[in-house]
């Protein structure tokens, strides 16, 4: 069991607060979703959870212990981040870019044993791209290519793993699918799984637990169908709304109105 | 798990056969670059403007004759000279890779940087102001130059690229003027200058060597250590932190085997061009992305491409020398279009 819990945390950029004395705890084994309108610091948050983001106070522990007192590549072994900024090098083949992800359990001369070959094995093919092992990232499409840092990250072998807008630039489709890939993790080998999500609904439905943020705080969290209500989707994105139930998942889905649109009944 | 369309196992199987394809394909390319460096050392030692047979050569490192000149002619130019381009080399290839892994700018070089410019001037100066003429003297000058310039710009720079890049340029713009400033009023730094500043091996006793090498082991040794961070860098900083790597760390210690690597190559030849740019990109060619084959490789490719230049310059005229840097540069510009043309120009 681990616990990533963000303590009254305050995020900001060069003196600018973002974010505020924010509480969060991540439920141990769940998928949260972070949604909330752009610069409402949802992002901000994430990379503040995985360090990648200095604090300007409060803390963030991991099984109550500060996680800035840890050692990086500690913490790099219970906590995994894809961010949005991954670059792939030119020319770098897929098994390659995912056996990186070993780095945090390896020596300085990275040498690669047979147990690092066998975790990538099992997240090239849990995340299904074991075919593509051989072939030059830049050629895959857009979903396979997010499925290859996926890899990556499972390769990192930690409980927590948090992604920063994983299905930006993705088709429908294709979102769908890397959210299915995401619960498949959570349900098989009891990830926890927090990530920055745009489309409410997809949040909605592959949520346990949803947070909504406005302007740097939390509006409101909890289960999504407790959480995403008509006036929480107004005070957090000044949105009318409508939330119906979703006839496929029986998640709350957020239907918005618009100024040409009545919303009648 | 889900399942992809195409057929797992063959895909798998393909996978091994390509892995041992790469691995096979990296000990050619290392037994290559290996074969080559010997093969240039040797060129260097046996071939000049004076006629000298290979036996001649060979007596003459094993059992040298006092005063006989084909002995002098080996073991007092031509062999300080290919050790000044071994070391030299050595150090271009790893200063090079380190840059254009820790920058992730493909184009990346010494240069950039503002090291050689930051020499140049404290060469010039040293000539100027103290009258020093003699390379050991004045190495130590380019040395420090390097290092004042290369501070400057990673210090103001904060490691991020764009930036590094941007004040390597503006400090290299201030330097050139105070350079052609002291030119201007000192015959005697202008009459050094013209062939520093052209880059070259010869002229340059052992002691410069000696009193620099342990830069160079230093450097190398960290260029090593390094190598498997800078895969992880070629991620983007916000992946190679979230992989538990201290980015700003890995920056400060790139710097400082830059520094002395890049000071070190530029104190012994002069400011060599496209040497520590041109074979990083080589390396990649022969041994793909991964850092600690690139460095490996490119610590053996510089000193080929520095010495296979200085054979050159030895050859190319009946009688007469072209300077290692003008042969490098000559070289090296080619290899660079063949790059630019390709369509896998390697970004980081």
């Amino acid at each position: 069991m681990t616990n990533l819990r963000a303590e009254s945390v305050s995020l900001g950029y060069d003196g600018l607060r973002v974010i505020e004395e924010l509480d969060l705890t991540l439920p141990d084994g769940k998928i949260t979703a972070v949604v909330g309108p752009n610069a409402c610091g949802k992002s901000t948050l994430l990379r503040g959870l995985a360090r990648l983001h200095p604090l300007d106070g409060g803390r963030i522990t991991l099984d109550g212990a500060d996680i800035t007192a840890m050692p990086r590549k500690e913490l790099a072994r219970k906590v995994g981040m894809l961010p949005q900024s991954s670059i792939a090098p030119d020319g770098v083949r897929v098994a390659e870019l995912v056996s990186r992800g070993r780095y945090p359990h390896q020596g300085w001369f990275g040498r690669h044993s047979s147990d690092d070959d066998a975790v990538v094995t099992t997240a090239l093919e849990s995340t299904g791209v074991a075919d593509l092992a051989d072939r030059p990232v830049a050629e895959l499409s857009g979903g396979q290519r997010q499925r290859v840092w996926i890899a990556m990250v499972l390769a990192q072998q930690t409980d927590i793993v948090l992604l920063d807008e994983p299905t930006t630039f993705l088709d429908v489709r294709h979102q769908l699918d890397l959210l299915d890939l995401l619960t498949e993790l959570n349900r098989d080998r009891g990830t926890t799984v927090a990530m920055v999500l745009h489309e409410l609904n997809l949040a909605a439905r592959y949520a346990d637990h949803l947070v909504v943020m406005a302007a740097g705080r939390i509006v409101a969290e909890g289960a999504p169908s407790d959480v995403l209500t008509r006036e929480v989707v107004d005070e957090a994105f000044g949105l009318r709304a409508q939330v119906v139930l979703d006839p496929v998942a029986g998640s709350p889905l957020v239907v918005p109105v618009g100024r040409y649109h009545s919303s009648a009944g | 798990m889900l399942t992809s369309p195409a057929a797992a196992p063959a895909g798998r199987r393909e996978g091994a056969e390509a892995v041992a394809h790469r691995a096979r394909r990296r000990t050619i390319a290392s037994a290559t670059a290996l074969t080559a460096l010997l093969l240039v050392i040797l060129a260097s030692l046996a071939l000049g403007v004076r006629d000298i047979n290979p036996a001649e050569v060979w007596r003459a490192l094993t059992a040298p004759v006092a005063g006989f000149v084909d002995h002098d002619v080996v073991l007092d130019q031509r062999l300080p000279r290919t050790i000044v381009g071994l070391a030299a080399g050595v150090a271009l290839g790893a200063a090079g890779t380190l840059i254009q892994g820790v920058t992730r700018n493909p184009i990346a070089d010494p240069g950039l940087l503002g090291l050689n410019s930051g020499a140049s001037l404290a060469v010039v100066c040293a000539v100027w102001l103290f009258g020093i003429t003699s390379p050991i003297g004045y190495v130590w000058f380019a040395f420090l130059g390097a290092a004042g310039a290369a501070a400057i710009v990673f210090s103001v720079g904060r490691g991020q690229p764009v930036r590094l890049a941007l004040v390597g340029a503006a400090v290299t713009a201030l330097i050139t003027p105070l350079i052609t400033l002291v030119l201007l009023r000192d015959q005697q730094a202008f009459n050094l200058y013209r062939f520093w500043s052209v880059g070259s091996l010869t002229g340059r006793g052992l002691d410069t060597v000696t009193a620099l090498w342990p830069f160079i082991v230093v450097g190398v040794v960290l260029a090593a250590v390094l190598s498997h961070r800078l895969n992880m860098l070629a991620l983007g900083d916000d992946v190679a932190t979230a992989l538990g790597q201290r980015v700003g760390t890995t920056r400060l210690f790139a710097a400082v085997a830059i520094v002395l690597l890049a000071g070190t190559a530029t104190s012994l030849a002069g400011p060599i061009a496209l040497v520590g740019l041109v074979v990083p990109h080589a390396a990649r060619r022969l041994v793909g992305t991964d850092y600690r084959w690139i460095m490996g490789i490119g610590m053996l490719l510089g000193p080929v491409m520095l010495l296979s230049a200085d054979v050159l310059g030895r050859l190319i005229l009946p009688r007469a020398e072209l300077e290692a840097g003008v042969v490098a540069a000559l070289l090296g510009a080619p290899v660079l279009i063949a790059v630019a043309r390709s369509k896998n120009v390697v970004g980081a």
